[in-house]
């Protein structure tokens, strides 16, 4: 046994070891900081530059990922400086051929919210039925656009077969364009543009840009909650008027109250009245053959002629190249001498022919079409609504951003690839806070 | 049995319970580093088996009715048994490993101080063989140290590391996937060192072991072109192998030359096992091995030397 | 050529970790300085050195006076005379058994408190006397070797003349735990021992001296050559040499001076003196000697170690004889009413049973009091220790089973018989086996050891040696000395040699 002494003896050094040791290894630990962190970066930087270049990455440590299943990993790819360049994604995904998993490592710009790159991981087992074929075909048509993603035709009106849609008679087909020729009291100046195939209105945008050309467009605003109305965000309000005008074809059967708003679009609470007149102005255009790009020319010889000067210098073309200038504090420029105001193809042209003839009769069919309740969703919030076919994934076809094709003849195979990109957006939007 | 003193009248200090308490202090430091590293799952582990098996050792030699001097040597077991395990291991394995290393090794072999091999090592083998699947059950260090899950329901294993891309350092430290008390290199040295300071443990023995293995492992790597001997020395589990396996003087002697030969033997079995496996098996069965057999290379040494010095007697 | 800076030792033994600590010297401190001891009364045992008993010379009832013969030798014997250490009165002669088992008559002496002297106990006007002389002198003088050997010094000088030796070797190499009388001899009569070695390397015929001591005893050293540098003018011709051993232990035991000094192992019945052409004697011998010669104060007193594992520490001087009792009576703090009393030192001692009875004898060098407490025996772990202390290196744990077990033929293959029982193995056991006990007793038996007649081996040559003890020899030797009692350097008898 042992005597008193050597017991005490030994207690002490056992807690002097002990500390000693915490001590010692701690230092050790601290010290092989800067090594982990290097060895780290470049078994990043393998495995990852080939989805998202950066100089070094950082894995992103955020409850928010548990809430994500088929997220295995983020990382944030930042440059020199510490700024963010992007983020990838270590997704998992069930390929729904075979029941098993799909892992993907899939990069996302930070800026652009762009697809930078995909590539299937190194730890995946390889025993889906999707090959590096079919992600390249997705990569190729998805590479450097912005997410989120869906695939089929929607918006594709090159194959949509519109000889059964009800139309408005006399349309030319092309891009027609119109703008407000001032702006709202936020500064806003709205706009439509308006896609005529085979005599079809098949593809009606609205949304306005800010005369302060720092601000976002109204829709982006409203996605990032800056923008805010009543009911629905002002985006999926736009995105629900602009699909009811391509069910009815005729503005006039929007039923635009004398208020501006309408009763019979579900969701839509707005008020329309200047889509209305837009919309009008569109089709005036379109019966006039008076295009997108006629309609930017006359916009800009009619700036020009207020300003003596290249119109480059006046500094008025936005980076999405809209001409952003508000005629209000010019109001003599599109009065009618006879009175009452012209529009710009009316002023540039000087046609003053008639062409709103939005009357029941001009649409073919005859019936007066119920516009049908798009159904309110609210697919922006936090990835757990699903709703009918007006969405993918959990996201409201407001929200896509870009539309392909797909892998010929595998659609379970796009879908689930898409999933992964979609996944991606999701987890962003929520981390990034896109939607407060 | 109690037995009267004859002289010599005064003892040295370092009896049985001296050592066993000195080799216990000795694995504080890689008890620290497994818990740093992982948390508190390895701390329940090594207190667990350290309690469980002085249990099972109390309850025998009740049972056995045998009196013998109590030391710490039940804790040092139960705590090498745990600290050989991957972090992930579920209790009840770990507790069949004391179970089988206490009961069976430790009794079967006579009872404290008769072992031929340590009766942790005896018990960690019996879990190699019993449960393989728990042999990947690794977890990266100083990640989720609250984990507590897998003290019931185990892991689905580890896909593992690429070592050689480890910084040196990095290895030195033990920053990288292993069994609980063996990836800190510089604490299990620190072990060493103190009980080489307090001299129950002479220093040629695991400089033998060392420098043997660094001499094969070199030649090695010369003939196929690689520079893995360090890495392996720090990664395989041999610094913990000659640290607190062949330090054990029941198995292994602890001084003279035949202690150095035993220590280089048992280096040139692990050596001849890396070509082989890796893992628990690197560790554990060159020691088992070298101990059997060194029992038996002992005696005949004992005659040989006998017969030898006769016939140089009558030669001369 | 021993000596110089190169510190020697055998190869194995073991340095204590549990000893005590001696150095500490102060004058404040007066358990380590020496004290005289004047007990109440002695017992002298007839026999106490390696020989047969002598014959009581005094009757009961007789006064008797410090250095008065109490017993003497039969001539042709191997035996020296026994002295009395005090002044008193012959209270009974009988039997006794000593702890070691030696049986022979002793005297009890009765002290009177006088301190009265045997006239023959003076000064010795003239130290420069012949060879033959001194051996004569350390004979009557009762001195035996007191390292624990206990053979006649006289034998031994015997034996180194006609083994012709060239040099003689001073054991300061006392290393068992516990003990520290040695040291306080050199320390307080180094002179005496510094002349005491001239004297017996003269009475050898050598001139060479070499001293064998360990380096961690630096005042022991320069006490010792300070003495030399104040004796140096009594005596030219000698060459004093410092030869450094590792404190280890039994590093005094002459078998290990021979493998450590001159790489010689030897074996059962050879001597050093025969190999290696050094005799070796005691310091605490020595200093006896030239007390014999210098003050004709035969050997009634020595230096004994009183040590206890409490740490306390006592060196006391004290006439042979005094029971042990009355040595703890004169030492604060021991009280060994329920502790072991070990007679000797603690590693190589023996337990004596009754303290009142058991004196100390010329021979006992210390007396240990060890607490009483049986430990718990472990299972032998085949750690090794015991094989790396034993510095006959032999295997006690595997002697141990086999003596155990009965096999005998076995434990004779790996040499049981070479056992010195010094106890290191048992010391160094983690498992606390009395691996010494075992087989010390059991190569004692093979040997076939016995305290007298004679060794094994050299039958006749001490017979020859015990032969030049006899009177008629020394009165020869007497005669032959010069009438102007100067110290002839060399001595005389030295070129015939």
């Amino acid at each position: 046994m042992l005597s008193r002494n050597d017991v005490l003896k030994f207690t002490i050094e056992g807690i002097i070891i002990a500390v000693l040791s915490f001590f010692v290894l701690l230092m050790g630990i601290l010290s092989t900081r800067g090594m982990e962190y290097d060895r780290m970066q470049e078994t990043y930087r393998n495995e990852f530059t080939e989805v998202l270049r950066a100089d070094s990455y950082q894995e992103v440590v955020s409850p928010l990922i548990a809430g994500y299943s088929g997220i295995d990993a983020v990382y944030e790819g930042v440059d020199a400086n510490g700024a963010p360049i992007g983020y990838v994604f270590e997704i998992e995904v069930t390929d729904h051929g075979t029941g098993n998993p799909l892992k993907l490592l899939i990069g996302i710009d930070y800026n652009t919210a762009q697809l930078t790159g995909m590539t299937r991981a190194r730890n995946d087992d390889y025993t889906s039925s999707i090959t590096d074929e079919d992600i390249s075909v997705i990569l190729e048509q998805t590479i450097h656009r912005q997410i989120p993603v869906s695939y089929g035709t929607e918006g594709d009106s090159t194959d949509a077969d519109t000889a059964d849609m009800p139309r408005l008679a006399d349309l030319n087909d092309g891009v027609y364009y119109a703008q407000t020729l001032g702006d709202d009291a936020s500064g806003y100046i709205d706009y439509v543009e308006m896609t005529v195939e085979n005599g079809v209105i098949t593809l009606v945008q609205w949304d306005a840009f800010n005369t302060d050309m720092n601000i976002k467009n109204r829709r982006q605003s409203s996605l990032d909650g800056v923008y805010s109305v009543q009911g629905l965000n002002w985006a999926s309000q736009s995105y629900i008027l602009c699909h009811a005008l391509m069910d009815v074809q005729n503005p006039d059967l929007l039923a635009m109250k004398s208020d501006g708003t309408t009763d019979i679009i579900d969701g839509v609470t707005v008020n329309i009245r200047t889509f209305y007149n837009l919309c009008v102005e569109c089709i005036e255009n379109s019966r006039a053959g008076f295009d997108k790009d006629d309609y930017f020319a006359g916009l800009q010889e009619v700036v020009e002629g207020l300003f003596e000067g290249d119109f480059e210098s006046l500094g008025v073309v936005n980076d999405d190249g809209f001409i952003v200038f508000s005629f209000d504090d010019y109001p003599s420029v599109f009065l009618n001498p006879e009175g009452g105001y012209l529009n710009l193809r009316q002023r540039v042209t000087g046609d003053m022919t008639d062409y709103s003839d939005f009357d029941s009769s001009s649409v073919e069919g005859g019936e007066e079409l119920a516009v049908t309740a798009i159904g309110s969703e609210d697919g922006v919030r936090t990835g757990d609504s699903t709703f009918d076919a007006d969405s993918i994934d959990g996201l409201p076809m407001s929200e896509i951003n870009t539309f392909i094709d797909g892998i010929p003849d595998h659609f379970m195979r796009t879908s689930d690839i898409v999933t992964a990109i979609n996944t991606s957006y999701k987890f962003l939007k929520d981390y990034l806070n896109w939607m407060a | 049995m109690i037995v009267r003193q004859g002289a010599p009248y005064i003892k040295t200090e370092r009896n049985l319970t001296y050592i066993s308490t000195v080799r216990l202090l000795a694995l504080f430091p890689v008890i620290v580093a497994s818990v740093v590293f992982y948390g508190l799952r390895a701390l329940i582990l090594v207190a667990f088996c350290a309690a469980m098996f002085f249990i099972l050792d109390e309850i025998c030699t009740a049972v056995r009715h045998m009196h013998q001097p109590r030391d710490l040597s039940s804790f040092f077991n139960g705590a090498l048994i745990a600290l050989l395990l991957p972090p992930d291991t579920p209790l009840y394995i770990a507790f069949t490993g004391v179970l089988f290393g206490s009961v069976i090794i430790r009794q079967l072999s006579g009872g404290r101080g008769s072992e031929f091999i340590l009766p942790a090592a005896g018990g960690r083998i019996f879990i190699r063989i019993l449960f393989p699947v728990n042999e990947t059950a690794f977890a990266m260090p100083a990640e989720d140290r609250f984990y507590l899950r897998s003290l019931i329901f185990g892991s689905e294993g580890f896909e593992g590391v690429d070592l050689t891309r480890f910084h040196i350092s990095e290895l030195i430290v033990g920053k990288y996937p292993s069994f609980i008390g063996v990836s800190c290199a510089m604490l299990i040295v620190a072990g060493l060192i103190y009980m080489i300071w307090k001299k129950t443990f002479r220093f040629y023995v695991p400089l033998a072991y060392i420098v043997a293995l660094v001499i094969l492992l070199i030649i090695k790597d010369s003939v196929n072109g690689t520079s893995d001997a360090f890495v392996f020395i720090l990664t395989s589990g041999v610094l913990f192998q000659v640290a607190f396996l062949i330090s054990d003087e029941g198995s292994f002697l602890a001084f003279g030359p035949m202690a150095m030969l035993e220590a280089v033997m048992c280096a040139a079995l692990t050596f001849l096992m890396s070509f082989k496996t890796n893992g628990i098996d690197v560790i554990l069965v060159p020691y088992i091995l070298t101990a059997v057999l060194t029992g038996v290379i002992r005696y005949a040494g004992t005659i040989m030397k006998a017969y030898t010095e006769d016939k140089l007697r009558a030669e001369s | 050529m021993l000596a110089g800076r190169h510190v020697y030792s055998f190869y194995k033994g073991f340095g204590s970790d549990n000893d005590l600590d001696f150095s500490k010297r102060s004058s404040f401190d007066r358990d380590v300085m020496l004290e005289r001891i004047y007990p109440r009364r002695i017992i002298l045992p007839m026999r106490q050195h390696y020989g047969v008993n002598c014959v009581p010379v005094v009757k009961v009832g007789e006064q008797v006076t410090i250095g008065q013969c109490i017993g003497a030798p039969t001539p042709g014997t191997m035996a020296v005379p026994v002295h009395s250490g005090i002044s008193g009165t012959v209270k009974d002669i009988k039997p006794i058994v000593l702890p070691d088992g030696v049986r022979c008559d002793a005297v009890f002496i009765e002290g009177d408190r006088k301190r009265t002297y045997h006239p023959s106990v003076r000064p010795r006007n003239n130290v420069n006397i012949s060879a033959p002389s001194v051996m004569g002198i350390i004979r009557d003088a009762g001195i035996v070797g007191l390292g624990g050997e206990g053979i006649p010094t006289v034998v031994k000088v015997n034996r180194a003349k006609r083994l012709k030796v060239k040099e003689l070797l001073i054991n300061c190499l006392q290393s068992e735990p516990y003990a520290a009388s040695d040291y306080l001899t050199i320390s307080e009569y180094a002179d005496y021992v510094i002349m005491g070695a001239v004297a017996l390397a003269g009475a050898c015929g050598v001139h060479v001296i070499n001293i064998l001591i360990s380096k961690d005893h630096k005042y022991e050293i320069s006490t010792l050559r300070n003495a030399m540098e104040r004796t140096s003018t009594q005596y030219s011709g000698y060459v004093f040499n410092f030869v450094y051993l590792k404190q280890r232990f039994p590093q005094g035991y002459y078998r290990m001076v021979a493998k450590a000094l001159y790489d010689v192992n030897l074996e059962e019945g050879e001597c050093l003196e025969d190999i290696c052409k050094a005799v070796m004697f005691n310091c605490s011998t020595i200093y006896a000697c030239w007390n014999a010669i210098a003050e004709s104060m035969p050997l009634v007193s020595r230096v004994i170690s009183i040590s206890t594992e409490d740490g306390i520490k006592h060196n006391v001087v004290a006439p042979i004889g005094t029971p042990v009792s009355e040595l703890f009576e004169n030492v604060n703090g021991i009280s060994s009413t329920s502790k072991r009393i070990i007679w000797g030192n603690c590693l190589t001692g023996i337990e004596l049973p009754d303290p009142d009875n058991t004196p100390i004898i010329k021979t006992t060098s210390g007396i240990c009091v060890i607490t009483r407490q049986e430990d718990l025996r472990a299972p032998c772990s085949l750690c090794g220790r015991c094989q790396d202390a034993c510095p006959m290196s032999l295997e006690p744990n595997m002697l141990y089973s086999l003596i155990g077990a009965g096999r005998e033929k076995a434990a004779d293959k790996i040499h049981a018989d070479r056992c010195i029982g010094c106890g290191a193995c048992s010391y160094v056991c983690p498992s606390y086996l009395n691996l010494a006990t075992v087989i010390s007793e059991y190569a004692s038996q093979k040997r076939k050891a016995v305290r007298f007649p004679y060794s094994s081996v050299g039958d006749r040559r001490w017979l020859d040696d015990i032969t030049l003890l006899s009177a008629d020899s020394v009165k020869v030797s007497e005669s032959m000395k010069k009438t102007d009692d100067t110290l002839t350097l060399p001595f005389e008898g030295w070129e015939n040699r």
